[in-house]
Formats: structure tokens, sequence, C-alpha cells
């Protein structure tokens, strides 16, 4: 969703690209999530630099459709928000440190800013713009078939910064949890789930802990998609959404 | 880069080595190569193998006037070999098959 | 959740100080299996455009005996690996992640072929991969 190198939900803590310490990386995402009142998609692209680096930008939009006109905005009036994300691999490999239990560890930094400043400033959101800060810990348990990634967040964004930035309810960061799990079931077969904790600061509209179920395909060595069922929790007042997943990845 | 450039300086050390012909002769393995590429002995000199390189060699030579076996030679060992037969015997590695070493006994 | 989550973590780590030595070679195919796996992979990497031009430095019939020794002492089989350890054997080489990221995907298809169930595979894989560290001297 925000664009960094992890699975839908969570950012992980791998950094885009092939593995080389040596090389360049980068990948291409295509998200598109089909909710109960809502559509939410989202494009973007990410370099990895020598296994160290990760740089990322993402374009979000959430389309209202009829839940706009009951907002009063209009139907279909659409969010936008733009994230430029930055990672860095502090110690530890996730791959090739089979033989310990040391996780990779990376920090990572993300600029988000949302379009829409009136709607936003009218719902009671304190900012357009916000900034995250997260560290997230991953490893591939190769002998299990089994990756699990736990991210820890500082933030103040509503709906991961789509509806702004700090709210009437709390307008200071809080420490919010995302992890991940995912089982390798075949070499293109991944099946897994994730959860990702949000703060709830509008008081306009109640948000909570988003899941989602997945299964990640690799149709080629460079290209994957990933079908997810997800539980954002309620949104914008519509009660909880629910829906589907799709994202196309490109990566080299 | 570094064994191209070690391996144009090799070819002019061969040309040096090959016109003094002489008794006993220093060889260096170094790089996955033999120092010289090319060599000229007088009957019943010997060639000194000395492994300065990074890697376990194992040379031989297998014509039939004469034919030589090395063990596994360790990196820091030298390997003797005295030529009594005359002929043109071609020195290799059983580990490395690019190495080459071409004696010419007269 | 989390009682679940914590549950998880202790089968895994249960799971993992039980899992016998022997069983691993077994699954491999014994003896016979991976000479086959050692056979396949050095078919691919003396084939493999990425790596055939350093493998062309070697002797393959040097190479194959220590070679399938070494992977069956891995794999926990009553092998003898006489040979140097994989930080000496491979230094001076200049290999990169990115060659040893190939001889990995290349040993995946070796054991494709041997008929190694998957996550057979990722359990040898997982006792092959820190050699990187030995390995990768850029």
């Amino acid at each position: 969703m925000d664009g960094a190198a992890g699975g839908g939900l969570a950012a992980w803590s791998l950094i885009t690209g092939y593995e080389t310490n040596d090389a360049i990386g980068g990948n291409l995402h295509g998200t598109y999530i089909s909710l109960n009142s809502f559509g939410l998609g989202s494009l973007g692209a990410s370099a990895g630099f020598y296994d160290r680096l990760e740089l990322s930008y993402a374009h979000d939009w959430f389309d209202t459709r009829s839940a706009g006109g009951r907002l009063g905005l209009g139907n279909g009036y659409t969010f936008n928000l733009d994230v430029a994300g930055a990672k860095l691999r502090l110690f530890g490999d996730a791959v090739y440190d089979q033989d310990s239990w040391m996780p990779q560890v990376s920090a990572g930094v993300q600029a988000k800013a949302a379009e829409n400043h009136d709607v936003l400033k009218a719902i009671g959101a304190r900012s357009p713009d916000g900034v995250d800060m997260y560290l997230a810990a991953t490893k591939l348990f190769l002998a299990e078939s089994l990756l699990l990634s736990a991210t820890v967040r500082a933030t103040k964004a509503n709906q991961f910064g789509i509806l702004g930035f700090g709210g009437d309810r709390d307008r200071f960061y809080s420490a919010q949890f995302e992890g991940s799990a995912a089982y390798l079931v075949t070499r293109r077969l991944a099946v897994g789930g994730e959860l990702r904790s949000k703060p709830d600061t509008l008081g306009f509209a109640r948000e909570g802990t988003a899941y989602d179920a997945f299964a990640a395909y690799f149709l080629s060595k460079n290209i994957s998609a990933t079908l997810a069922f997800v539980a954002l929790g309620p949104i914008a007042r519509q009660g909880d959404q629910n829906g589907v997943y799709l994202s196309l990845q490109a990566g080299f | 880069m570094a064994s191209c450039i070690r391996g144009v300086l090799a070819g002019c050390a061969g040309l040096l080595l090959a016109a003094m012909a002489a008794d006993s002769t220093k060889v260096v393995q170094q790089g996955r190569a033999f120092s010289i590429a090319e060599l000229s002995i007088k009957q019943g000199a010997t060639l000194h193998f000395s492994n300065e390189d990074d890697f376990t060699h194992e040379i031989y030579i297998e014509t039939p006037q004469f034919s030589f076996e090395s063990d596994e030679q360790e990196p820091g060992t030298v390997v003797n070999v005295t030529f009594t037969a005359s002929g043109h015997f071609p020195v290799r590695c059983h580990i490395h098959p690019k190495m080459h070493l071409d004696v010419d006994v007269q | 959740m989390a009682r679940l989550l914590l549950a998880t973590l202790l089968m895994i780590v249960a799971w993992r100080g039980t899992d016998a030595t022997d069983l691993l070679f077994e699954q491999l195919g014994g003896q016979p299996g991976i000479a086959k796996i050692a056979s396949n992979a050095l078919d691919l990497y003396f084939t493999d455009p990425r790596l055939a031009a350093d493998f062309s430095n070697i002797n393959r019939a040097f190479l194959q005996p220590r070679f399938t020794a070494y992977l069956c002492r891995i794999a926990g089989g009553p092998c003898i690996y006489k040979g140097h350890s994989m930080k000496r054997s491979h230094k001076g080489l200049a290999i990169t992640q990115a060659r040893f990221n190939a001889v990995v995907e290349d040993m995946q298809t070796a054991m494709d072929r041997a008929n190694v169930p998957f996550h057979v595979q990722n359990r040898f894989l997982a006792r092959l991969a820190p050699l990187e560290r030995d390995i990768v001297t850029r």
C-alpha cells in the first residue's frame, strides 16, 4: 500500500531487487482493492541499491463511489495520496543467515502528502501531510519454508494517510504494529496473512486494524500476482470494509 | 584484469627464460597459471614448481618418453621435476585445466 | 491471537530441535540421491552462461567427487570430506553474490530434476545458505 517492499499491508525489512549486494534492482507494482463501499488503488515503483538502501514512490487513490454521495462529497469523489519512502537495511540478512535467529532489520521513513485539503480539514484531520517512521524485522525460515515479518511504526496517518494525519481525537504519534506470515507452498506459490493496526484519530470516521489473507503466485522470475481477501475495518462511516485485493508486481 | 596483465608479463618472462635454457629453473604457480608459458631446458635439468597461489595444484606430465605425477601441492610448497629424457613435455594441472606450460628438453 | 502466534513459534522451535540429521540425507535419496543432485548441479554450472566461464577454470573430474562428498556431509550423510573449507577453496576467486545466487538457483533446478520435494529442498538450502559469507568475497 505504501510502496515499500513488503506484503500488501505490512512493510518488510527486505530491500527491493534480487538480493545482490553489488547491483541495483527495481520493482513496479499495481494494486486494486474492491471493498463493500469503496475502491482503493495504488501504483508505485521502488529501487534497491546494493541490498542496503531502498527508495520508493507510490500513488494511492481512494474512490468513494456512491458513499461519496452519502458523505456529501458527490458520487465517485476520490481522495489521492502520494508516498515517498526510504528504507535502510541496518543489519542481518533475511535469506543467508539461516544458521542464526538474527532477522534482517531495517529502518524506514515515508513522507506522505494527501490532496483534497479542504475535505480533510472538514473531517477533522490536522494535516494533509505526515511522516511515518518504522522499524521492520524480517526473516525467512528456509527449513520451515516460512517467512515472518514484524514492524513497529510511528504514525499519525488516518487510513494509511488517505484521510490526512492526526485528528480531533489524537494529534500525537502513536506506535502501531504490522505483521506478516507467509508459507512457501511451491517455488511459485506463497500463502499467508497479515495484519496492520492503525491509529484512530478522527472522531468523524473511526478505524481499526486491517487484516488480509493472501496467495502470491510467481508467473516468472520477474513477475508475480497476489490475490487477497482483505478486512480493512470501518472506513469513513460506511461500516466494516471487506473485499478482494489484486496486485501485479514486476521486478528485476 | 589483474590476471590479464599478469598474462602479458608472464609472456615477456617466458621469452627471456626460453632464451636462457638454464640447468635449474624456478616456475611459479600463481593466479591459477604458470609464470611461464613455454621453456627450453637441457636434458637432466630440474624445474622447481613453487606454489605461490591461493589454491592447491596437482601437476602432471603424461607422455610415452616421460611421465610425472605430483601429489596435491598445497600453497607454499615446491615440487621438483628432473627432466631425464629429451623431447617435448606439456605440464598440466589435474585441478585447473587451463594451466599450461610446454617444456622443450634438448 | 498473540497466544496462537506464540504456540506457532514454539512449534517451530521444537521441530527444529528434533530434526534428525539423518532424516534429510534419506529424504534427499541417500548416497545415490546426493550423487545425482551433485551431478545434475555440475551439468548446469558448466553450461549456465552466468557461470560456465568461471567453471571452465576447474577440472570437473577433480571437482565432482569432492563436491558430492561435501553435499553428502552437509546433508548429514556418512561421508568424509577431506577437501579444503569453503572459505579456503574459494578465496581469491572474487565470487559475487549474483554468482552465488546463480549457483543456488541451479542447485534448485538440479534437485527438481532429481525429484526432490520442494520442502525437502528448502531444508537442504537452509544448510547451504550460510556458506554465502564464506564464499562471496565481493
